[in-house]
């Protein structure tokens, strides 16, 4: 069953131009920072090193295993959770401008494979984009690292897991949304005013004991900006850790908005 | 045997304070092909949604086969409900492939439903550089995918060309006659008449008639008469039993029953008062006329 629907979902995008397009987009971004930010970082840091008193330690965003902190911490930015979210939003709320989810019930599907379909698509996209982040990193570890062991190019490697998750809970979010308002333009909005503007807002006014339970704000907490060696210079320290907590938070919010998308879909007309 | 295909029982929906659909019960069996007609408005693509499972009814229940309804049972009905829906930037063919999927047929039956429509050589085109009628004719064409037991359709011929609605005619009734079922709701009264077997009528949401076409266009309820003295023709034919009204146009007196009437008997009941005709015939109605006499009157209802 799990490959039927993702082999009618693998169907439906087939030749659709504008998903590959913003496939290509975000896997172009993506890699254009990765290998981009190491040469600026090169010159600021070459910089500094002729003008500072105390000595610079050589800094490599890539070497491993911080790779896998910083590589995900700049693939999870607000801006490049959206474009995967974006792509979500588009193949549901697409199913109800072009009326084929009704065709799609009348020709044999369940409501809930309806909403199930999606879901899977949801954890293929968001297993993909880990996937490619993972590679890149390999890629730049190895260039980076002089001394290339197994156990320390995999020790921080749970930054992939955490990517994977902080993926799939914002476009989860993304796929609740189309199915609640099923017009594209309204969803991309709400989608985009509430993550960017309205839970921050929200985080900023609220107790501290709820701030780490908002979706989005869990979702950003898993992975927090690193700790780099011109940091601890400064004294400026982040976690380095990924928290049980914003893992269970996430994990909560991804799976209330799966059971709220599969309800309002069984309870609506088509 | 007679084999129910559809049943449905008291099924009630409304949308906000209109009553799409007001009790309704309906039976369609094995190899019928049953017309549901009625005005803009009357509750027959609500009908079609709730028992396709994408309208969620009020009250009430239907079954197919014999079952409640579900989504596997529904890969053995194929059904066009009210507009073609497709992916636009997909082709004839990769639309057809997303529906197979769903069915479980294979894909090797593809190309025969797009010869049957006559879109064969479009199989490689976007579905949103179709015309309207094109449209149209992949959408039956998928309904037909896998051969299914039952059809549905809603307004088949809406938006096609003359030709195109000879030809899915022809279709209906060579699919029909592979003793597959067809539920067709429909305005063309003529394409209802010189197709379906049998018919449901719909006003507001309240079945009003259900039975075979025959029935409702067979009987002669209708009698055209011409007498020496029309006059004292009028006079007897007011009195008869059942009289609905009479018209006189042309020199010839049409009496309208609400029953089925023998002519042999109105000719012996006016030769018993001395009136000779000179011309008696019946006149068959149409199904329209029918149609637009059932609707107009809100007494007569036989379900
Ligand atoms: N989504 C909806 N929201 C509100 N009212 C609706 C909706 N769908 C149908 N209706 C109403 O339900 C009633 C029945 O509509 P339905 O579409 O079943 O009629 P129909 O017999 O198919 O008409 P037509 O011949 O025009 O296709 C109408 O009064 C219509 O306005
Ligand atoms: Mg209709």
């Amino acid at each position: 069953m799990i490959k039927k629907l993702l082999t009618i979902e693998m169907l439906k995008i087939g030749s659709y131009r504008l998903f590959w397009v913003l496939i290509f987009i975000l896997a172009a971004g993506l890699a254009a920072s990765f290998w981009g930010v190491e040469s600026i970082l090169q010159e600021a840091t070459d910089d500094a090193r002729h003008n500072s008193p105390i000595p610079i330690p050589d800094i490599s965003l890539y070497s491993f295993p911080g790779v896998w902190h910083n590589l995900t911490f700049m693939a999870g930015t607000r801006m490049f959770l959206l474009l995967p979210a974006f792509v979500i939003i588009l193949l549901v709320t697409n199913e109800y401008t072009f009326r084929t989810v009704r065709q799609n019930v009348i020709d044999g599907l369940s409501r809930d494979q309806i909403v199930s379909a999606k879901i899977m698509f949801v954890i293929l996209i968001a297993f993909s984009l880990t996937l490619y982040v993972a590679i890149n990193g390999l890629l730049l570890g190895m260039l980076h690292t002089p001394v290339q062991l197994w156990g320390t190019i995999l020790s921080k490697s749970w930054f992939l897991l955490a990517f994977f998750l902080e993926v799939l809970g914002f476009s989860m979010l993304a796929m609740m949304i189309g199915f609640l308002v099923q017009k594209s333009i309204f969803a991309l909005g709400i989608l985009f005013v509430y993550s960017v503007i309205g839970e921050p807002i929200a985080v900023h006014y609220s107790p501290e004991w709820l701030k780490p339970l908002l979706p989005v704000n869990a979702i950003a907490r898993l992975i927090e900006l690193p700790n780099s060696a011109m940091m601890k210079i400064f004294g400026i320290h982040f976690n380095e850790n990924i928290s049980i907590q914003d893992v269970l938070v996430t994990l909560f919010w991804s799976t209330a908005f799966c059971t709220i998308s599969i309800w309002v879909v069984r309870k609506r007309n088509l | 045997m007679i084999e129910q295909i559809l049943n449905i029982q008291n099924l009630s929906k409304s949308y906000g304070s209109i009553k799409a659909l007001n009790q309704l019960n309906l039976t369609v069996n094995r190899g019928e092909i049953f017309g549901i007609l009625g005005p803009n408005g009357s509750g027959k693509t609500t009908t079609l949604g709730i028992i396709l499972g994408v309208t969620l009814p009020n009250s009430g229940s239907c079954t197919w086969f014999g079952e409640k309804p579900s989504a596997y049972l529904r890969t053995r009905i194929g059904a066009v409900l009210e507009q073609p829906n497709f992916y636009p930037h997909l082709t004839a063919r990769q639309n057809l492939r997303v529906v197979a999927r769903i069915k479980g047929v294979p894909h090797s039956d593809i190309m025969r439903v797009l010869a049957i429509v006559g879109l064969e050589h479009r199989a490689d085109h976007r579905f949103k550089t179709f015309s309207y009628g094109m449209k149209q004719r992949l959408a039956i064409g998928a309904a037909l995918l896998g051969d299914p037991q039952v059809l549905i359709l809603d307004e088949p011929t809406n938006g096609l060309d003359p030709q195109g609605i000879a030809e899915i005619r022809e279709l209906v009734i060579r699919i029909a006659s592979r003793g597959i079922t067809i539920i067709m709701a429909s305005h063309l009264l003529d394409e209802v008449q010189k197709v379906c077997t049998n018919v449901a009528v719909l006003r507001t949401g309240k079945l009003i008639y259900t039975g075979p076409v025959d029935d409702m266009v067979g009987e002669t309820t209708r009698l055209e008469l011409v007498a020496p003295d029309m006059t004292a023709l009028h006079a007897a034919i007011s009195e008869l039993d059942g009289l609905n009204e009479i018209t006189v146009t042309g020199g010839r007196l049409v009496a309208n029953f609400n029953h089925k009437v023998d002519p042999a008997a109105v000719n012996k009941a006016l030769a018993e008062k001395g009136i000779y005709l000179s011309h008696l015939a019946r006149q068959h109605r149409s199904l329209e006329s029918q149609f637009l006499e059932l609707l107009s009157n809100p007494e007569k209802t036989k379900a």
